[in-house]
């Protein structure tokens, strides 16, 4: 190896002073996605606009879970799908156009799904395949589940002569398998259309009652609308604010909606992400037995803060229990626990209170042990602030901190370029509170054979002053008027599948103003994104 | 995109030039392997991430009497079919949205990453097409597949910390392309309707045309009540749909269809100690549509570093105190970014070496040794990273290799060419007069009989045309 290596050698991973305002995102941004412009145009009906959303894979195996059922859904290899694109933190395809590869996923998983809904051709059908009255209700029940509207009939025609030309050629189950096939291949199940109506305000449709049932089916329950919403919507009801609130509550006091809340928590926080995070196996050996386990816990601990608690935010950030098995309470240094369901257990209240002391939180934001503050930080200004930071500078030279430093101390020393300072001045100081958590959530006294320097603070927020570790900094957020704002935009974002833009903000005033009004209820807030004008309209991208 | 009159199943028999069932029994009839596997050009994209240890990359020696590094030597037998270029910038990764993370989706679309939403640093994606699918649209078009896309875990879009660091082709503006990852997977795509006895092939084709009959004719007309935006969409799907459509006119290969892996679990797919296997059984099925001439533009990549990728023993790992096994740790290590002593500093980066030396194995004993010989005399391999060094998040000098084969006949081959002061120690970050990546990417153009193209990508200060050097 040629001239040894270099002692002084810098080394910069970390974000530039480009662009590091600490301002609230609009998801107005630069040359981003489509569907986050202003219209400049005054509005007195403002919505953002929003583009044709494909199914997620997880909107795509649920809607196929209620209409074909678990038996036909089991075999299937739904990762054979396309990836989903994300909006923000969330699952959405709204910005993906679907490639040449993707069309023929589609046709792969539905012949499977053909296939097997062909040996299940009895129950689908449920009346004789030979009698054609038989054969037009079930491609009317199932076309209208899956495409979520009723069909035309020129649509239902042609889906019988298909039935009808493979019956012949085999049985009623081959008929059964081609209309399965074809329907889930069809563009009308695959895509959320919205064609919509007219309104006063030009580039704003309002959302036709199908089309206002299937956004309330896939925010609520993840798949597409049940017979009350169909009926719902054919009587009209959903073209008022009234009738839509009202099936809202409705599908809210559902248990089906306990899937959203855990994944709107997950994905808000991240913790999601933890389900293909790999952390360095031989330094953590025990992480991927446990991050199933962590993801159950903070998933539980939503579900019981949201139904069985108080249900505001304050309380996911400071409730002093959590949920834990046997492994996770190992894992926290707790009594054991029996095996089973997850056991409710307070914790030490000097070690960990609320959502943000999870393992689950702290480990998917921690890559690299060296820089868990940076990641640790920018995930509270995003994910809390909506606030967004720009990428880091090029790399000139690379700095190599003293190893006897602290970890804190090193980051600081690599950091303290002052063309990382714009950024890093913001982001360091809110990662360092978590500084008593090691990557994988274990709590700590010591970092080797430094005391541990949690100190911090969260500058260019409401929050004020010093804070020390993230308990303190967990308190702060639940008192931080911003933040709650920010938890508005971000259930706005989760319901409508896409980043919000300016044009929004009279929709987020309403989110925002549901939840403080009765003194934080996120039930309250879910039900004013479903009814806010944001929701119920559509407004069209311009071309 | 213009939208055509549908096409009835009569149409396509007719185009085809063939009438009733005796269409796809028709098509099944073999061609002769030599008219189906020589002559034309066929290119095969290789991409890792991370870079490599340069110290150990660069080869010793002159132009033509250069000496094959420790990492380089598994392709001696190859030696004078090489192009070793030493001294290209991957040079849009320094504009746009820079810092030295998102060179990956640079490197072949030579254009530098814009603002955007797709990660929390608010990167977007490139808003080109990469070189291949430039390629693909001019040679692909009498294959199964204009172009095949294979990679390993967690060369994906999927999961945490993915983005364009993570993505090495594209399809066009915000169309980043997710590789395959799973071997049996890509063979029930490559071999798909080809297989199985005659009758039940020829049942699944007038099946599946059916059914592409009825949904595009509910696209269309469900197209037509959307804005314009959504039309925009349901366009690139109806554009899938013409291909799955010209995929069923496709004869069947001529050439011996090779064995189905076992169907991987997701879980498997993304086990690491898999990873070994999955690169081998991966590029040996990229043999095999080569030889097959499902299509003639082939695209592998290994992943980025960004999923604490553990490397193995399997793959050169040598355990030393407490070095990391993450192949992103390690990269950091070899610069001393973290606190490792001096001894350990100099096996991570022996490390960095062993990793691309593997690499190296794999593409030659997994991929160029199982090609057969007239389809690998036909075809250029291309292979780099989108970084020199990983630790240094340095964009130049790139370790870009490429194997010609003897029939190709566009590159002098037998040749190490070096440009530019790069340093990988003392000199790896700034201006030090090494060639764009740009140039090559025009000039893989001209070799694959594409001589009207004179730029590949756009950034400031990008120069068109070819690097001369090479031919």
């Amino acid at each position: 190896m040629r001239g040894g290596f270099l002692l002084t050698l810098l080394f910069l991973t970390l974000l530039s002073l480009a662009a590091c305002n600490g301002q609230i995102s609009d998801g107005t941004g630069g040359s981003g996605p489509p569907g986050t412009t202003v219209d400049p145009t005054p509005c007195e009906l403002c919505v953002g606009s929003s583009y044709l959303l494909r199914l997620t894979r997880s909107e795509y195996e649920r809607s196929l879970r209620t209409v074909l059922g678990d038996e036909v859904v089991d075999p299937l290899r739904i990762d054979f799908l396309p990836s989903d694109g994300h909006a923000g933190p969330f699952a959405s395809n709204a910005f993906f156009d679907v490639d040449d590869d993707g069309v023929e996923a589609y046709r792969a998983v539905a012949e499977s799904a053909g296939a097997q809904s062909a040996l299940h051709a009895d129950t689908l059908l449920g009346c004789d395949g030979a009698d054609p009255a038989c054969v037009e209700g079930f491609i009317a029940s199932v076309g209208s589940q899956l495409y979520r509207r009723p069909l035309l009939d020129e649509e239902v025609t042609t889906y019988r002569t298909l039935f009808e030309e493979y019956a012949a050629l085999g049985t009623a189950a081959d008929g059964v398998r081609l209309v399965i096939t074809a329907m889930l291949q069809a563009p009308s199940f695959l895509y959320r259309i919205e064609v919509g109506l007219p309104t006063d305000q030009d580039g704003v449709r309002a959302l036709t009652g199908y089309e206002v049932a299937t956004r309330l089916a896939f925010f609520f329950w993840g798949s597409g609308p049940d017979a009350r919403l169909m009926e719902a919507a054919a009587t009209g009801d959903l073209e008022t604010r009234g009738g839509i609130e009202e099936q809202a509550r409705r599908m809210l006091a559902d248990d089906r909606s306990n899937a959203m809340l855990a994944r709107f928590h997950l994905a808000w926080l991240g913790v999601d992400e933890l389900e293909t995070k790999r952390v360095d196996d031989a330094l953590f050996p025990s992480f991927e037995g446990l991050k199933f386990d962590m993801i159950a816990e903070t998933e539980a601990f939503v579900l019981h803060v949201v139904r069985n608690d108080d249900a505001r935010m304050e309380t996911l950030l400071t409730a002093p229990y959590t949920f834990v098995g046997p492994a996770l309470a190992a894992h926290y240094g707790m009594a054991d626990v029996p095996p089973g369901e997850l056991t409710m257990v307070t914790t030490d209240p000097s070690e960990r209170a609320g959502v943000l002391t999870q393992a689950g939180f702290i480990a998917a934001h921690t890559n690299d042990p060296s820089s868990a503050a940076v990641h640790r930080g920018i995930a509270v200004r995003e994910r809390f602030f909506c606030q967004t930071l720009p990428p880091p500078p090029p790399v000139d030279t690379i700095i190599a901190p003293d190893p006897t430093l602290s970890t804190r101390q090193k980051l600081e020393v690599k950091t303290s370029p002052s063309a990382c300072q714009g950024c890093h001045a913001l982001i360091n100081p809110v990662g360092f509170t978590f500084e008593h958590y090691d990557a994988i959530g274990v709590y700590r006294t010591r970092d080797g054979a430094h005391p541990i320097d949690a100190s911090g603070a969260a500058p260019n927020t409401d929050v004020a002053g010093t804070l020390d570790g993230a308990l303190e900094l967990s308190r702060e957020l639940a008192r931080s008027d911003e933040v709650k704002q920010c938890l508005a935009q971000q259930w706005l974002r989760f319901a409508l599948g896409r980043p919000t833009a300016v044009a929004d903000q009279s929709s987020a005033d309403e989110v925002y103003d549901a939840y403080v009004a009765p003194e934080g209820d996120i039930l309250e807030l879910i039900v004013a994104v479903a009814t806010s004008p944001s929701f119920r309209y559509r407004g069209v991208p311009s071309e | 995109m213009l939208i055509r009159r549908k096409w009835t199943r009569r149409d396509f028999l007719r185009a085809a030039g063939v009438t009733g069932a005796a269409a796809a029994v028709a098509s099944l009839l073999p061609r002769p392997l030599a008219e189906a596997a020589t002559g034309p050009k066929r290119i095969i994209f290789i991409t890792n991430g991370q870079g490599t240890d340069m110290t150990r990359w660069s080869p010793s020696g002159g132009e033509t009497d250069f000496v094959l590094s420790s990492i380089l030597d598994p392709f001696e037998a190859y030696r004078d079919r090489m192009l070793i270029l030493d001294g290209v910038d991957n040079e849009p990764a320094y504009h746009g949205q820079a810092g030295g993370h998102f060179g990956m989706s640079t490197l072949w679309t030579g254009v530098p990453i814009p603002a955007g939403t797709v990660r929390e640093e608010g990167v977007g994606w490139p808003q080109a097409a990469s070189v291949d699918r430039r390629i693909a649209a001019r040679v692909g078009t009498e294959t199964r597949f204009d172009a095949f896309y294979w990679g390993t875990w967690p060369a994906s879009l999927s999961g945490g910390n993915q983005g364009p660091n993570g993505i090495a082709y594209h399809r066009g503006p915000d169309q980043p392309i997710e590789p395959e990852l799973s071997p049996s997977r890509a063979f029930d795509r490559l071999f798909d309707g080809v297989t199985g006895d005659e009758e039940t092939i020829a049942r699944l084709r007038a099946e599946r045309q059916s059914v592409l009959d009825l949904v595009t004719g509910e696209l269309t007309r469900v197209r037509a009540e959307l804005p314009a935006a959504d039309r925009e969409r349901m366009d690139a799907h109806l554009h899938g749909f013409r291909t799955l459509e010209e995929r069923l006119a496709d004869l069947a290969p001529a050439c011996t269809l090779p064995g189905r892996s076992e169907d991987f679990t997701d879980s498997a797919i993304r086990n690491f100690d898999n990873h070994p296997l999955m690169t081998s059984l991966q590029f040996e099925l990229m043999a095999h549509a080569l030889a097959c001439d499902l299509t003639r533009v082939a695209c592998f990549q290994w992943p980025h570093s960004e999923g604490n990728a553990r490397f193995l023993e399997a793959e050169g790992y040598r355990a030393f105190g407490s070095l990391h096994t993450n192949a992103h740790q390690m990269s950091y290590e070899v610069v001393g970014d973290t606190a490792v002593t001096d001894s350990e500093r100099v096996i991570a980066r022996e490390n960095m070496g062993y990793l691309t030396r593997w690499r190296s194995e794999m593409i030659v004993n997994h991929l160029l040794d199982r090609m057969l010989p007239d389809v690998r005399d036909n075809t250029l391999v291309v292979w780099s990273a989108e970084m020199s060094e990983g630790g240094t998040h340095s964009n130049r000098n790139i370790p870009l290799v490429m194997v010609q084969g003897s029939e190709f006949g566009a590159f002098r081959a037998g040749r190490y060419l070096k440009w530019g002061s790069y340093d990988p120690l003392t000199n790896f970050r700034a201006e030090h007069g090494g060639k764009h990546m740009s140039k090559v990417l025009v000039s893989l153009c001209h070799a694959m009989d594409m001589p009207e193209v004179d730029a590949v990508g756009d950034y400031p200060g990008m120069e068109p045309g070819p690097l001369e050097e090479l031919f």
